[in-house]
């Protein structure tokens, strides 16, 4: 069955660039524009895994994923950062607040793809 | 006027001077960002689009050709050729895909410059502001702590700097980590 990915961010380029990439790889991709929007998307629909910048405006990568595994039905999805902060303290509070992985931009489609097929097959 | 009143009074319209001339390159600057940035936005929206394009044309040209490789109907070595040309194109499209992210890294560097201006203008005013205070007497007391009056005034406002959140120098694909 068709696998679906979340994915979160405020640039419009970088989303076309994340939903080019893994539609050609045959996961559906649903988008979101921001933390707030990201968590009203994952209320709509079932996910396999969500992809996430971190720096958005309204809500941000960190407040959303601390919101979304309070969600029963996110409790295990899993959750990567792809963001453009490359810090060790950075990644800890990314892990702290529930990832799973995270990506610094920019990202090679080809082993997007491997780092999701590794992830959710 | 005393001397001490009259250097103050001077210094006072100098600070002056300096806050509206800096306040005018501010906004200027900050103007020049802003439209960098939606340059930027356009051209970046108007590439994508393109790519995508070419991309699905390829895409059709390349059903095509494995239509009539499997039909034998192209010598081995022509087979060779296109699987050659396919492989190359999947590279290339892979790092136009990586470089057109550079857009996103750019508009928040720029979206921090232009922060920065703004905050810039804002202590501009203030110091503008702070100039032209003149409840103060010629003793030196009264100066001193109007000074130090004004500089807590201008500190208090100082906004923190953040951190900046880009720190790529190339766009070499960035590191990837799962927990």
């Amino acid at each position: 069955m068709q696998k679906t990915i979340l994915a979160v961010d405020d640039s419009k380029s970088l989303r076309q660039m994340v939903a080019f990439s893994l539609k050609a790889a045959g996961y559906q991709v649903i988008l979101a524009v921001d933390g707030q929007d990201g968590l009203d998307k994952a209320h709509q629909h079932v996910v396999d895994l969500v992809l996430t910048d971190q720096n958005m405006p309204v809500m941000d990568g960190f407040t959303m994923i601390q919101k979304l595994r309070q969600m029963d039905s996110y409790k295990n999805v899993p959750i990567l950062f792809l963001t453009t902060e490359s810090s060790d303290e950075m990644k800890l509070q990314g892990k702290a607040a529930g990832a799973n992985g995270w990506l610094v931009k920019p990202f090679d489609p080809e082993r997007l793809v491997t780092v999701v097929q590794k992830v959710i097959g | 006027m005393t001397q001490a009143k009259l250097k103050i009074e001077k210094m006072s319209s100098l600070l002056s001077t300096v806050a509206a001339q800096s306040e005018r390159h501010l906004i200027e600057a900050e103007a020049d960002l802003r439209q960098t940035t939606f340059l930027l936005n356009t051209a970046i929206e108007n590439l994508g689009a393109s790519f995508e394009t070419i991309h699905q044309v390829v895409a059709k040209q390349q059903h095509v050709l494995d239509y009539l490789i499997s039909c034998d109907s192209v010598t081995e070595g022509v087979v060779l050729d296109i699987s050659l040309a396919k492989q190359k194109m999947s590279e290339e499209i892979n790092q136009m895909m990586t470089d057109l992210q550079f857009q996103d890294m750019t508009s928040q560097l720029i979206n921090r410059a232009i922060n920065h201006l703004v905050e810039l203008k804002s202590l501009m005013v203030l110091l503008a502001a702070s100039s032209k205070r003149t409840e103060f007497n010629s003793t030196d007391q009264s100066i001193q702590e109007l000074f130090n009056e004004m500089h807590a005034d201008i500190c208090a406002k100082l906004p923190a700097i953040s951190d900046k959140s880009v720190n790529q120098l190339s766009m070499s694909p960035g590191e990837i980590s799962l927990f």
